[in-house]
């Protein structure tokens, strides 16, 4: 049995049957745990080793996950948290939510057909409210404008030293817009299918909290419309699944903050930006010699699908 | 005209990527293999794209950027910085257009299937 499991077994006090691996966010090792009365739980850790720079702590993780559960958003409930040497590193275990994560199959299943229907709207009410959490309790959490963001990213961008005057055509037109202020929020930051758990009939649970910072509610609305999470669905704005207006009607059934189109494009641009510089940072991780990965090799060549989007939405505003 | 033989870097590319293709349609074929040889698909068609039509592309865009930084001799590079440092501003109509060909050009070869 390996220590990992040893020290999950004595902090739980049960016996495990199995601990399955997980693919997950970039800066956690996920495993799903299937106790022996068959019982399911998910621990999420950071090995001490692979800290990354992008991602919050998890111990960060799990107190976020905790504040908005208790203002009653959809999140998967603690257990406990640990905190321990190299061997087991840092991390959190949770609920395991019944569901299904995979973009592709919540939008072609049969199954999830009526689901479908309403999630445009659900996920909307649901993220208001992870917007209304008070942030007393989340002091940690960098606090990140705009500019800071546009800042940052044209930074990692300027890094690879490759030149894609697309994204100097963006960058500067981002810098052009007048964003309207709504007031700090606790931001997901990664606010897209892939990161809801969907059963047959609702949105069950948003996970991966890792990219969560304080910023601008629009961030994690426009990140949702990005059209690299639409899986071939391109006319349906929100994740390849439903109109805007419906997640918009959710968000503000739930919300004093009215939402104007024309930020929402905004940070739209911004997130298929911000897709864009990943896809690069990706690519750039196996071009240095980091990592030796055919899949990191041929998504430097996807860069180009975000550069198509930018430009339809510049030239031609089409945020479709 | 080449001075290499027959089969052509086309061909040998195509040869190659109707293999991967007819092994992994098989049933027998591992679905996380499979995944990842489409993955390897994708790649090679892209090159083959690029083999194709690169070299003509290229030529046509070195030609419109040319015209548009009204110099000589065009580069990625140069574009970028006159950008950045806002000697073409981001509503001229005309880098728009350009940069709009550019990507067109480019999401052909990359992802011809993207509209």
């Amino acid at each position: 049995m390996s220590d990992f499991q040893e020290f999950l077994e004595n902090s739980l006090q049960q016996k495990i049957k199995q601990l399955i691996p997980l693919t997950g966010g970039a800066s956690a090792d996920i495993n799903r745990i299937v106790l022996a009365n068959e019982d399911e739980l998910i621990v999420r850790r950071t090995l001490s080793q692979e800290k990354s720079v992008m991602a919050i702590p998890k111990i960060l993780e799990a107190k976020i996950q905790k504040v908005v559960k208790k203002n009653g958003a959809p999140v998967p409930a603690i257990i406990f948290e640990f905190s321990e040497g190299e061997e087991i590193g840092e991390g959190y275990v949770m609920e395991a939510i019944p569901g299904e994560t995979i973009p592709r199959k919540i939008l072609r299943d049969k199954k999830f057909a009526s689901a479908r229907e309403k999630l445009p709207f659900e996920i909307g009410k649901s993220l208001a409210k992870i917007h209304q959490t008070q942030l007393d309790d989340l002091k940690a959490l960098d606090q990140v404008t705009f500019s800071d963001s546009l800042g940052k990213l044209f930074q990692v961008y300027l890094s690879f030293n490759q030149p894609q005057p697309v994204f100097d055509l963006a960058f500067k037109w981002l810098e052009a817009q007048k964003l309207t202020e709504y007031g700090d929020v606790l931001v997901h930051g990664d606010f897209r299918f892939g990161n809801f758990i969907i059963s047959e009939e609702n949105l069950e649970s948003i996970i991966d909290w890792e990219l969560a910072h304080i910023g601008n509610p629009m961030e994690d609305l426009g990140w949702l419309c990005v059209r690299s999470w639409r899986f071939g669905n391109v006319e349906k704005r929100v994740g390849g699944l439903g109109d805007i207006k419906d997640l918009i009607a959710g968000y503000e059934s739930n919300s004093d903050i009215k939402i104007d189109e024309s930020q929402l494009d905004i940070w739209q641009l911004y997130g298929s930006l911000r897709w864009g510089v990943i896809c690069m940072m990706q690519t750039f991780a196996h071009l240095s010699g980091m990592v030796n990965s055919v899949e990191k090799a041929a998504i430097g060549r996807r860069v180009s699908e975000t550069e198509f989007d930018l430009m339809n939405m510049i030239k031609h505003k089409n945020f479709l | 005209m080449s001075v290499f033989d027959r089969p052509t870097s086309k061909e040998l590319l195509e040869a190659v990527i109707d293999f991967i293709d007819a092994e992994i349609k098989s049933d027998s074929y591992p679905a996380n293999k499979k995944f990842k040889f489409q993955i390897v698909l994708n790649v090679l068609n892209i090159v083959k794209r690029e083999v194709e039509t690169g070299k003509e592309v290229n030529e046509k865009l070195t030609k419109s950027g040319s015209k548009l930084l009204n110099e000589e001799n065009f580069s990625i590079e140069k574009l970028s910085e006159k950008i950045r440092n806002k000697e073409l501003d981001y509503e001229n109509q005309s880098l728009i257009d350009f940069l709009y060909d550019l990507t067109e050009e480019k999401i052909k070869i990359d992802n011809p299937k993207y509209k």
